[in-house]
C-alpha cells in the first residue's frame, strides 16, 4: 500500500483521497475506514465533495491547515465540513452557515461529534445576523446560489483576514443554464479579480460534478 | 459569544459584560441581541456606559466593537480568563451553535402551515368578495341598471363616492327606482366594508408574495406565488408534496371529480386529467388535446421543485424553468 501526505492532512492512499480520522470508528457518512499500523484513516469521496473532487483534478493549492479558522458558507449535511474539521483538529474551527432547517437533523450529530464546528442556521446574504463570528483564515463558499459570487465578497470583506484565502465552488447551473460554463466560471472570476483577490487557481470539476467550477483566491 | 462589548469610535473598549459559560444561557443571550430585545447583560453594559457619561450606545450592525472583538476574539477569550485554551473555547463555540441552531428550528420550522393558512384566507376571501361583490350589483342596480363597469372594485367605488346616481357626474336619466336616504346609507355602508374587504385581499396577497419564495423558492418560481400556495394547501404540508408522485400532483384539488369517475363505472364519464393546476396559463390556454400532456409535465416539474424546497431549499429555478420551457415548446409543436 502506498500513502503519500498530498498536502497537510490530506493523504492519497493507493491513489484514493483519505484524511487522519480524529474519532477512532467514526464514520458518520458510511464512509471507508482504514487502519494502518495505529493511524486510522476516513476516505474522501470525490463525487460526494467539491473540494475532494477539485483536489483530484489537481488543485495546486489547498489554504486549509491544522488551527485554521474557517467560515463554511452552505454547509449542508455537513460531508465537505466533517474532512476539513479532521485537518483543522481541535485547535481550529468551522463556523458553518446553513438556511435549509431540514439538514439540521443529519448536520447536528455530526458537529456534536466533530467538536470543531458551530452550526449557524441564517442566511449567508446576511452575515449582519451571525456578526459574532471571528475574524478567519478561510472563507469557504458552496451556496449554489444566482449571487453565490457577491455573497462570498461580502462575507469575505466582513470575516476573511488580509491575506487570507477565498474557496469558491460555482455551480454555473444555478447562474446560467445557457450560457457554456466555462465563460461563467471566467466571469465570476473576473468579478473576484476586481474586488481585488488574487486569483490562485481555477478547476473545473467534470467529470465529478457537471459544469461546476472552484476557484482558490486570495484577498 | 462570549460577551458584550462597548468601545468608543476609536476603538477603545469602554465596558464588557462576559456571558455566563454555558451554552444555553449563550444562545440565548445571542438570539436576544440579534433580535433587538432588551437583556440583563444588555441593560447592565448599557447602565454602566450611562454613569460613565455615554448617553448615545448604538447596538446595530456592522459596527466598531463588532470589529474589535472580531478581530481580538481569542485573546479576549484567553485574557479574560474566559477559558483556559483555544480547544475549550472551540468546544464551547460548537455547543452554543447546537444549542442556537436547535433553538431557531423549532421557531422557523414550520412555515409551511402558515403560509397555507394565509393561502386559504385568500381563498375565503374571493368567494366571499364575489359573493357580496354580486349581491351589491343586484341591490344597486334596482337604482340604477344603466351603471355597469366590468370590475367589482369600480363598481363598489363608485357607490362609496357617488351613493345617489343623481351624484354620479355622468348622470343623465335612469329605468332604476327612486332610493331615500336611509336606503342609500346602508347600500353606502355595506359598499364601505366590502371595499375595505378589497384591500384586505390585496394585502393578504402581498404577504404571499413575500413569505412564499422564502419558504418555497424554486415552487414559487415555476407556479408563481400564489398558485404554488394553493397547491401546498391542497397537499397540507411541504413534505406531503415533496414525497407525492407527480401523478397525484397533477390531479390535486380534483379529487372529488376523480372518485366520482372511479365510482361510476358507465363510459360518459371522463377521468380527470388535472387539478387546480389547471389554472396556470400554459394550460388552460393551451388547445384542449394539448392540455394533458402539458399538464403532466408541469406537475413533473413542481415534483422536482417541491422536493428541492423541502429538501435542500436551494434556488434551482433556473434551471428547473429553462428545461420546462424547453419541452413546453416541443410538446407545442408535436402538437
Ligand atoms: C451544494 S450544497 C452544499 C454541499 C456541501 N458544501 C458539501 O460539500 O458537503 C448547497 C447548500 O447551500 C445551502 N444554501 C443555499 N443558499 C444559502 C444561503 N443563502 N445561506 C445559507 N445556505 C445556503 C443550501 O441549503 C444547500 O444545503
Amino acid at each position: 500500500m502506498e500513502i503519500k501526505e498530498k498536502f497537510p492532512g490530506i493523504f492519497l492512499i493507493d491513489g484514493k483521497l483519505a484524511v487522519k480520522n480524529q474519532i477512532s470508528g467514526w464514520r458518520p457518512f458510511g464512509e471507508q475506514l482504514i487502519k494502518v499500523g495505529s493511524t486510522e484513516y476516513r476516505f474522501w469521496d470525490p463525487n460526494r465533495s467539491k473540494l475532494a473532487a477539485a483536489i483530484m483534478k489537481g488543485l495546486k493549492v489547498v489554504p486549509i491547515k491544522e488551527g485554521d479558522k474557517i467560515l463554511y458558507l452552505g454547509i449542508a449535511h455537513g460531508f465537505t465540513a466533517s474532512f476539513i474539521s479532521s485537518i483543522i483538529g481541535k485547535n481550529g474551527i468551522i463556523y458553518g452557515v446553513e438556511f435549509a432547517p431540514r439538514v439540521f437533523n443529519e448536520l447536528l450529530p455530526v458537529t456534536e461529534k466533530a467538536k470543531n464546528i458551530v452550526p449557524i442556521l441564517g442566511d449567508a446574504r446576511k452575515p449582519e445576523t451571525y456578526s459574532w463570528v471571528e475574524t478567519c483564515d478561510v472563507v469557504y463558499v458552496d451556496i449554489a446560489q444566482p449571487d453565490l459570487t457577491e455573497v462570498a465578497i461580502r462575507n469575505c470583506k466582513a470575516f476573511l483576514k488580509r491575506g487570507g484565502y477565498l474557496l469558491l465552488a460555482i455551480k454555473t447551473q444555478s447562474i446560467d443554464v445557457t450560457a457554456p460554463a466555462k465563460r461563467i466560471i471566467d466571469c465570476e472570476v473576473e468579478k473576484l479579480r476586481a474586488e481585488g483577490f488574487e486569483i490562485l487557481d481555477v478547476r473545473s470539476l467534470e467529470p465529478f460534478e457537471e459544469r461546476h467550477g472552484f476557484v482558490v483566491a486570495r484577498m | 459569544m462570549i460577551g458584550l462589548f462597548a468601545v468608543d469610535e476609536k476603538g477603545n473598549l469602554l465596558a464588557r459584560r462576559l456571558f455566563q459559560k454555558e451554552p444555553t444561557k449563550i444562545a440565548e443571550a445571542l438570539a436576544n441581541f440579534a433580535s433587538g430585545k432588551r437583556f440583563n447583560e444588555l441593560e447592565g453594559l448599557i447602565g454602566e456606559l450611562r454613569k460613565k457619561g455615554y448617553e448615545d450606545v448604538s447596538t446595530s450592525q456592522p459596527n466598531k466593537a463588532t470589529e474589535f472583538v472580531r478581530e481580538n476574539f481569542r485573546k479576549l477569550a484567553i485574557e479574560l480568563k474566559f477559558v483556559k485554551n483555544q480547544a475549550e473555547l472551540n468546544n464551547l463555540l460548537s455547543a452554543v451553535g447546537v444549542a442556537s441552531s436547535k433553538a431557531a428550528i423549532t421557531k422557523v420550522g414550520r412555515r409551511d402551515k402558515l403560509i397555507i393558512q394565509a393561502v386559504s384566507a385568500f381563498n375565503d376571501l374571493d368567494r366571499i368578495l364575489n359573493l357580496m361583490s354580486e349581491r351589491i350589483r343586484e341591490w344597486y342596480g334596482l337604482h340604477y341598471p344603466e351603471f355597469r363597469p366590468a370590475e367589482h372594485e369600480k363598481f363598489i367605488e363608485a357607490i362609496v363616492k357617488y351613493g345617489n346616481r343623481e351624484k354620479f357626474e355622468k348622470f343623465t336619466t335612469s329605468m332604476g327606482m327612486q332610493l331615500v336616504a336611509e336606503d342609500i346609507a346602508i347600500l353606502q355602508r355595506y359598499a364601505a366594508r366590502l371595499k375595505e374587504l378589497y384591500v384586505l385581499r390585496s394585502e393578504l396577497e402581498k404577504y404571499l408574495n413575500a413569505l412564499v419564495p422564502t419558504e418555497m423558492p424554486n415552487m414559487s418560481a415555476l407556479l408563481g406565488p400564489i398558485l404554488a400556495a394553493r397547491l401546498l394547501a391542497q397537499a397540507g404540508s411541504l413534505e406531503k408534496l415533496a414525497k407525492m408522485p407527480s401523478s397525484t400532483v397533477q390531479l390535486l384539488g380534483a379529487e372529488k371529480a376523480l372518485f366520482k369517475a372511479l365510482r361510476t363505472k358507465g363510459k360518459e364519464v371522463k377521468v380527470p386529467k388535472f387539478g387546480i393546476l389547471f389554472t396556470h396559463p400554459d394550460i388552460s390556454s393551451a388547445p384542449k388535446e394539448q392540455q394533458g400532456k402539458i399538464a403532466r409535465l408541469l406537475a413533473a416539474k413542481v415534483s422536482i421543485a417541491a422536493r428541492t424546497d423541502f429538501y435542500t431549499k436551494e434556488d434551482r429555478s433556473k434551471e428547473l424553468i429553462e428545461d420546462y420551457r424547453r419541452k413546453l415548446e416541443e410538446a407545442r409543436k408535436a402538437g
